[in-house]
């Protein structure tokens, strides 16, 4: 199959000190794959990159076969692990502030899920809670019809009610034409949703592998796994 | 461009509505005051302290309008590089350039409608404390001057005034990037004005200067090319050349060619740098 | 649904689909769920679910119809094969267990007539 996602050696230095050392993986399209790692692993710098708000330091990331730029921001639906929405929106001007950028924004879709995820589109942006704003941010990213979807933390902070929520809207939402990648620390959660995961550590890819062989290989959850790795 | 330039008039419109609203009651309350100096009615000292005082907060105001719309435009654009909604703007599958030139489109437009709403408010204000003879007063200055005069004036003030607003909006951009490109901390906050600064120097210092070596003026009104000796023949007063924009012995204007080609190099590379910078060198 | 064992997801369900099947549950002919229907129900990747009926089939517990989805092989004797199996699987897990804390089959055997007769 072919790789949507090629990094090689890629490395990003802040101050002298390396979020990304070196990391290289490939992710084939219409895979769904979990980035773990405990907070400060490098996830959300590795998925920054990709996103095209951040530059690396050193190494080369393809994206479709694409520096990261317009053309890869066109094609990919980011979820960053904060509200990026602007504050004087109401959730209607969301939508349409994604149907006029973004030629594969499904309005419709959009609205079932808002209606999904009970979320009426009169509600003022800077009035949702925590919850209520994960919800309709990844409403939003999700009704893109994206060649890669990039969630970062999509479930951090949220009771278990709008996770589960979250969760159902995910995996409904999945195509095999389309590319999910997903960052968490809340493996438990979310493991039995991936096909490949990444470990990352310290800003260094520890483990990749296919989720269903590591548990066969390793006779243990990812969750466990996880523990194993980075556990105290 | 033009989509992203609507969300961004959409973001600002009401803090700009703000704005031209203090503008006009400070406006209001100006005219007042010279309506009232002009005709004397009111003589108590007392009446004339409260009035002085009102007419300096409010020539205060109109400045500090300027100001805070010119604080409010750097603010949303450092929120957008410091804050989370620069998470939205800059994954917008836009370049650089087309964000920036909608942000300075925007600017120039805000001013623009500041500007005219004030000068429209007032000629209207000035109508109806002193009537007719005011118009009177437009119309005998405008034949004073006659017709070609009068829009080649203003054409060419409205060319300078807008060249020099472009300017400003490029450079504000092309500092707070440069402060953003250069050290990550928000905390050193003061940075972009320090860089603004000595860029505004900079380049007016340039632009003066090539205006004093090649002090040649352009006539709007018949499109011809004078040298500052043509405009003023019969004085040896050289005081003025290195004006980017000068006024003749009947108020007839005319921009330096020079200075203002090398206003608009300076805009365009300005402007090249900063889309350039958004788009390739900004870490969020 | 949680997978608490440290068994690959598609093996656990299989498993779940197989119980289904043994206890009647799911008969010969019934339509197996949806894979995105039982993707969303376990909040398992599709992917997942896929290749559990994909390996189903191999066994040949089910067949799947272009268009129309999943279905119970109508064949009894599969299903007769599968309930001998998961009975001889039960039974030998549970041998092994009673031999591994020191019971001999004489044991084993009375331990077991012992509760039957009891009820």
């Amino acid at each position: 199959m072919a790789n949507i996602i090629e990094i090689k050696g890629l490395t990003k230095t802040y101050h002298n000190k390396k979020a990304l050392n070196n990391v290289t993986l490939t992710i084939e399209k219409g895979k769904v794959v979990g980035i773990l790692g405990p907070n400060g692993s490098g996830k959300t710098t590795l998925i920054k990159i990709l996103a095209g708000i951040l530059r690396p330091t050193g190494g080369e990331v393809f994206i479709d076969g694409n520096r990261p730029g317009v053309t890869t921001k066109s094609i990919i639906s980011y979820l960053p692990d904060r509200n990026f929405l602007y504050d004087w929106m109401n959730i209607q001007d969301a939508i349409n502030f994604f149907k006029d950028f973004y030629a594969d924004f499904d309005e419709n879709r959009a609205y079932e899920l808002l209606d999904f995820m009970k979320l009426d589109k009169n509600m003022k942006v800077d009035s949702l809670s925590k919850g209520m704003m994960e919800k309709l941010n990844l409403s939003l990213v999700l009704s893109r019809n994206a060649k890669v979807y990039i969630l970062d933390e999509p479930i951090a902070g949220v009771d278990p009610v709008a996770r589960d929520q979250i969760l159902d809207a995910i995996i409904n939402n999945y195509n095999e034409e389309s590319t999910m990648i997903i960052t968490t620390h809340l493996v438990r959660d979310m493991e039995n949703i991936f096909d490949e995961v990444i470990f990352l550590k310290e800003g260094e890819v520890y483990l990749l592998g296919n989720a269903e062989a590591l548990r066969e290989e390793r006779n243990m959850k990812i969750d466990d796994l996880y523990k194993e790795i980075f556990g105290a | 461009m033009r989509k992203y330039m609507k969300y961004e008039i959409r973001g600002s419109y009401r803090f700009i509505l703000g704005i031209i609203a203090v503008l006009l009651i400070a406006s209001t309350i100006i005219q007042y005051n010279i309506y009232k100096a002009s005709y004397n009615v009111s003589t108590s000292y007392e009446a004339t302290g409260i009035r002085a005082f009102t007419l300096f907060i409010s020539i205060l105001a109109i400045f500090g309008a300027f100001l805070s719309t010119f604080l409010y435009i750097v603010g949303l654009f450092r929120k957008e590089l410091y804050e989370s909604r620069g998470y939205l703007t800059f994954t917008l599958p836009l370049t650089g350039h087309k964000i920036l030139g909608a942000k300075i489109l925007v600017g120039v437009i805000w001013y623009a409608i500041i500007t005219l709403s004030i000068v429209l408010y007032n000629l209207f204000l000035a109508t109806v404390f002193h009537g007719s003879t005011w118009i009177q007063a437009i119309k005998r200055l405008i034949s004073f001057l006659g017709p070609g005069t009068t829009t080649s004036i203003i054409i060419s003030s409205l060319i300078i005034s807008l060249q020099s607003t472009f300017l400003s909006l490029v450079l504000v951009y092309l500092s707070i990037v440069l402060s953003k490109v250069s050290i990550k901390n928000k905390k050193i906050g003061g940075l972009w004005f320090v860089i603004f600064l000595v860029l505004s120097g900079l380049t007016s210092y340039l632009i003066i200067k090539i205006s004093q070596i090649f002090p040649y003026y352009l006539d709007i009104s018949n499109l011809k090319i004078l040298h500052y000796y043509d405009v003023f023949p019969l004085t040896s007063i050289t005081g003025d050349i290195g004006r980017i924009f000068i006024y003749g012995s009947n108020l007839d204007g005319y921009i330096n060619i020079f200075g203002s080609l090398l206003e608009l190099l300076f805009i365009v590379l300005g402007f090249l740098a900063t889309g350039y910078l958004i788009e390739k060198k900004i870490d969020l | 649904m949680l997978f608490n064992e440290n068994l690959p997801i598609y093996i656990q369900i299989m498993n779940l689909i197989k119980k289904q099947i043994v206890k009647g549950e799911l008969r010969g002919g019934d339509k197996l769920p949806s894979v995105r229907d039982l993707s969303t129900e376990l909040k398992v990747n599709p992917n997942t679910i896929q290749r559990s009926y994909h390996e189903l089939e191999r066994e040949g517990l089910v067949y799947t119809q272009r268009g129309m989805g999943t279905f119970v092989t109508e064949d009894e004797e599969i299903i007769k094969d599968l309930k001998q199996k998961m009975a001889s699987n039960l039974v030998n897990s549970f041998i092994a267990d009673m031999k591994s804390l020191g019971f001999s089959l004489e044991d084993i055997l009375s331990i077991i007539n012992k509760k039957i007769k009891e009820g």
